[in-house]
């Protein structure tokens, strides 16, 4: 078990027990699940638990994963981990492709045009159908860009900073 | 029941023309538009549609794949925030 004061990532969160053996589901929060391949132990958290167990077994089951616990060894056991967050130190997650990123990496960084001109911070990062879309906060409000190559064109993960080029009327913001 | 295929796809007439007129001066702008009901056809592929959800204009970048659907497929108009009883924070 692990107990250290690294920093710890959300990967998921178990949304409810599975089957009679201790088993619980876990819906990733992750962008890239098929990724996910850890197997040490996970920290569990909510307003009843806090602690790190241990894998002894997991498998994937349609939408999301379905663990067991060593310390858990029933039903009973599993009702009482539904909610928690799903954690695993931030140096044990999974690689992902090239121009593939975590949430967590992008948010709070600059954002500024192929010119040199500053427009923002990343404030949020949305999952939509088309794809994912970066909320800027610029000097005249919130702006929403597309994370599709046409519009992102370098992202710089060491110094914090994404470069863009943006097309007319991208970088207007709803008051506009 | 599905759209008569003789009338062919329900197109918007101001937002086609408006695409038309980008594609003739080779040129890209983001186009905000209310008419989610439009379905994409293959010329609107590579132009960016902000299409309103009924609170703001979210930018699609259109792709092949998209064709044939409707621009409001891509613009959610709620947000699932998971349900009251069982939050954990």
């Amino acid at each position: 078990m692990m107990g250290g004061e690294e920093e710890k990532k959300v990967i998921g969160q178990v949304v409810r027990p599975h089957g009679i053996k201790g088993e619980v589901k876990i819906i990733p929060r992750i962008a890239w699940p098929e990724g996910f391949h850890y197997r040490g132990a996970v920290h569990l958290n909510s307003s009843t638990q806090d602690g790190w167990f241990d894998i002894e077994h997991g498998r994937w089951n349609r939408d999301g994963a379905v663990l067991r616990f060593t310390q858990v060894k029933d039903r009973n056991g599993a009702e009482a981990l539904r909610g928690c967050r799903v954690s695993i130190p931030g140096s044990e997650m999974p690689p992902l492709p090239p121009d593939v990123y975590y949430d967590s990496q992008l948010l709070g960084m600059r954002v500024r045009t192929r010119s040199g001109e500053p427009v923002g911070v990343i404030e949020q990062v949305l999952h939509l159908p088309a794809q994912d879309v970066y909320e800027i906060k610029t000097s005249k409000g919130m702006v929403m860009i597309p994370a599709v190559e046409a519009f992102v064109k370098r992202v710089d993960l060491e110094g914090r900073e994404m470069t863009i080029e943006p097309i007319e009327g991208l970088l207007e913001s709803d008051a506009d | 029941m599905a759209r008569s295929v003789k009338k062919g796809p329900y197109l918007d007439p101001k937002l086609v023309s408006k695409i038309e007129a980008l594609n003739n001066t080779r040129s890209k702008k983001v186009i905000k538009t209310w008419a989610r009901r439009c379905t994409i056809p293959p010329e609107f592929v590579g132009h960016t549609v902000a299409v309103h959800n009924g609170n703001k204009f979210i930018p699609v970048f259109i792709t092949e794949n998209m064709v044939g659907h409707k621009l409001g497929e891509f613009s959610p108009t709620r947000t699932y925030r998971g349900h009251s009883g069982r939050k954990e924070r």
